[in-house]
């Protein structure tokens, strides 16, 4: 059964810039088996308090639009490189419902919230894919950290032994969207000041 | 080679003149003549024939000196004693001191040549100018001759290499542009359609699938590359066409309820119009398969619906496939050798869909979309598909989806509707009564509901209106009116059921009017009736009484009874009274009537 429990997450970034922004949309709609639809999350990031374990993070993500629905607890581990042609990490996922008691919960396993951003865009599906075409805010603001440029990412979560499968599925819809956007691997380190 | 600009290099005029080229292209220039050498050459030109003697006479004159002054200096190296020391300071030993001597005297000797030339020259100037000629150097014409081709040739060798690094840019731009226009025509077709590479050749995708369609056609094409380099598409046979499914209205008399707008265009051939000849085979196919269960007899191109008793829809579809569209297009004289047959064939052309046809089409999409998987995952980071605790609730866990309805069903609605539609707006349009008039308003809320609300006007300048509101289903329209009145009407009975309810508003309407009028000066309202519609009214001071009536010609009818007394009614002639209309001379009845106190 733990080989059942999706714990790996596959996953290429890129940016598109917002004149074809409505292309890279087209073309998803073409080659993705749902036609899209739009979402605005707002995701909370707690940092773990407890000395040694201080780089850990949780994040808490709820649906604005559809706010019934159960949020989602979620661990992201370091990114890997196992494969050089995509990105993984360890990634657990745990819905969690109503949204004021998960919060409870984190804060008193010793997590202090750091941040939140909200992203509002477009998901599409394929297969065990998720193909996201989204802008983060932060929370109050009316323009997004990057106004001219939307992100965009391909990612796929499953349990281990389909990490192969995924990795495929990844780099076919990365040649597929070649000519629109550059997915790639990007160094997730924080740019030095 | 970068295919952005070609390096080419610009020579000038050569500063020297060619004498030869070697066979590895380096050049041997011409050296220029010094001065001195040029100068001799003139000289040479020079004809120094009457002039001799005075040459030899300078040059003997000249000649001593130069010889005394070697002897003086060789007497003087010998007297002094000292001399030898001073000789062998002076210079070398005697054979080199010789040599030496000799190449000074040399070149004093060649300047002097040099200085007498220049003087002689000076001296023929000066006396007799006449007789002094300067020729121009005259240079070997063969040698000249050869150096001027092997200049040229050398030109033309160097032209022709630039030629051919030109040449060689040209094709590979050519290339490269065949190249961007093929990758540009590809990129431009993988925007509209999905495009997939199987081996050597790209397919593409016609069908709804991804739309949620479930029909068993492929619908693939495929994608070649033309001898310019361009793509060209290859269709199969049987979507190579255009095709439209055309929903009619006819009554039992075969009476069409709207009117058709004629075809202009000519069938093309294009993916969108193959997708859409897909779509129609999908869209007629639906509609047998419900008829046949439904028990309908169900044609390959027509079938008909009944509706209601004198009502049928008549789903038809139109195609024009494969060899046909060439045939049609000789015949619109689109070939080159159009024929005498093929002009008079006529060009066979599709119907443009109208109302209802669209509504099909939007009908069918629907239930393509319908057939989608669930919406989402929200939030973006859940995993997609059920969530794991709808999963766990077991099959309560979801809502219970509507009954679906059939494609037939729908359409039978929106056909049944669009017939009300149509009826209600005729019976609106075909108002009988000049006083009042309608004005009315459309409200449209689906396909299968729409609402009218109906206002009586007057011809004037009061504000009184009277209104009601029809409401349209798919399967009766309901008038209610402002009284509360409730009328239904089916299919067939709208005009029959809603016009008398909305003439009797109208009639109600103008006792409104003569109400307000009557109310304005004063008069009271004793007594009124709707059917008859008839109201009596009294004066003021209550000496005069007032009965309006309308008769069944929807004309007024006034009688007036003075003092009181309930037996003498006399009648108004309103024929003889000034007014545009009826109520205009209720007007001045009232107004003539009422006391001057009241006024």
């Amino acid at each position: 059964q733990q080989q059942r429990v999706p714990n790996t997450e596959v996953y290429l970034q890129g940016s598109v810039l917002k004149p074809f922004t409505e292309f890279l949309l087209t073309r998803l709609r073409g080659i993705c088996d749902s036609p899209g639809d739009e979402f605005r999350d707002q995701e909370s990031v707690f940092t773990c308090a407890v000395p040694g374990l201080s780089g850990t993070r949780l994040r808490l993500r709820w649906s604005l639009l559809h706010p019934h629905l159960p949020a989602y607890l979620r661990y992201l581990g370091i990114p890997e490189s196992a494969d050089h042609r995509v990105m993984s990490r360890a990634a657990y996922e745990v819905p969690v419902f109503p949204l004021d008691a998960a919060r409870q919960l984190v804060e008193s396993m010793g997590f202090q919230h750091e941040f939140d951003f909200i992203a509002e865009g477009t998901v599409f599906r394929r297969g065990l894919l998720k193909i996201t075409v989204y802008r983060v805010y932060r929370p109050g603001a009316h323009a997004s950290l990057a106004p001219e440029s939307s992100l965009v990412e391909v990612s796929g979560l499953g349990p281990s032994s389909l990490t192969a499968g995924m990795v495929e599925s990844v780099l076919s819809v990365r040649d597929q969207l070649k000519s629109l956007v550059l997915l790639a691997k990007h160094d997730q380190k924080a740019p030095k000041a | 080679m970068n295919p952005a600009g070609v390096q080419i290099s610009a020579e000038c005029l050569p500063e020297y003149t060619v004498e030869r080229i070697n066979p590895d292209g380096s050049e041997v220039h011409e050296k220029p003549p010094t001065a001195s050498e040029a100068f001799c050459q003139l000289v040479s030109k020079i004809k120094f024939q009457q002039w001799d003697e005075d040459l030899e006479e300078f040059v003997s004159e000249v000649e001593p000196t130069i010889g005394s002054a070697d002897e003086q200096l060789d007497d003087s190296n010998l007297s002094t004693g000292g001399g030898q020391q001073q000789a062998a300071s002076l210079g070398p030993a005697n054979a080199e001191s010789a040599s030496y001597w000799q190449n000074i005297r040399l070149s004093i000797a060649a300047a002097l040549d040099e200085t007498t030339a220049l003087m002689d020259l000076l001296i023929a100037l000066r006396q007799r100018p006449q007789a002094l000629t300067l020729e121009p150097m005259q240079r070997d014409v063969e040698k000249y001759e050869q150096r001027i081709q092997l200049v040229v040739q050398g030109k033309k060798k160097c032209v022709q290499a630039a030629a051919e690094v030109l040449e060689k840019g040209r094709g590979s731009n050519q290339m490269l542009q065949q190249e961007v226009i093929g990758n540009f025509e590809l990129q431009q077709i993988a925007q509209c359609w999905k495009l997939r590479r199987v081996a050597n050749t790209i397919s593409g995708d016609l069908s709804l699938r991804s739309a949620g369609s479930r029909y068993p056609d492929s619908g693939g094409f495929e994608l070649r590359t033309a001898k310019d380099s361009s793509f060209e598409v290859l269709l199969p046979g049987h979507l190579y066409g255009q095709a439209c499914v055309q929903v009619t209205l006819r009554t039992s008399s075969g009476e069409s309820l709207f009117p058709q707008p004629a075809a202009t265009e000519l069938p093309r051939v294009s993916l969108c119009n193959s997708q859409r000849l897909l779509l129609a085979q999908e869209l007629y196919n639906t509609i047998c398969c419900e008829c046949v269960q439904a028990g309908i007899r169900a044609g390959p191109d027509a079938v008909e619906l009944p509706l209601a008793p004198g009502l049928c829809a008549n789903v038809s579809l139109y195609k024009v496939v494969g060899p046909e569209i060439q045939q049609q297009e000789q015949s619109a004289g689109m070939s080159s050798k159009p024929s005498s047959q093929q002009q008079q064939q006529q060009a066979q052309r599709l119907p443009r869909p109208n109302y209802l046809s669209n509504a099909l089409e939007c009908l069918l999409l629907k239930r393509h979309q319908q057939a989608r998987p669930e919406p989402g995952p929200f939030p973006s980071c859940a995993p997609a598909g059920l969530s794991e605790r709808r999963r766990e609730a077991g099959p309560f866990s979801r809502p219970v989806p509507e009954p679906e309805t059939g494609l037939l069903d729908r359409l039978a609605a929106i056909c049944r509707h669009s017939a009300l539609y149509r009826e209600v707006a005729n019976l609106l349009e075909a108002w009988p009564l000049a006083e009042p008039r309608l004005v009315w308003h459309w409200q449209t809320g689906s396909s299968t509901s729409a609402h009218v609300a109906v206002e009586f006007v007057r011809r004037s300048y009061d504000l009184l209106r009277s209104r009601a509101l029809i409401s349209i289903g798919d399967r009766k329209a309901v008038l209610l009116t402002t009284c509360g009145q409730r009328v239904a009407a089916r299919l067939g009975d709208v005009k029959r059921l809603l016009q008398p309810c909305l003439l009797r508003e109208a009639d109600r309407h103008l006792l409104l009017c003569v109400h307000s009028a009557s109310t304005s000066l004063g008069w009271h309202l004793l007594a009124n009736s709707s059917d008859p519609a008839a109201s009596l009214l009294r004066s003021p001071d209550g000496q005069c009484s007032l009965l309006v009536q309308l008769d069944s010609n929807r004309k007024f009818v006034v009688s007036v009874n003075r003092g009181g007394n309930g037996d003498k009614w006399r009648r108004v002639q309103l024929d003889r009274l000034a007014g545009a209309n009826a109520l205009e001379k209720l007007d001045h009845v009232l107004a003539a009537l009422t006391p001057l106190s009241n006024a």
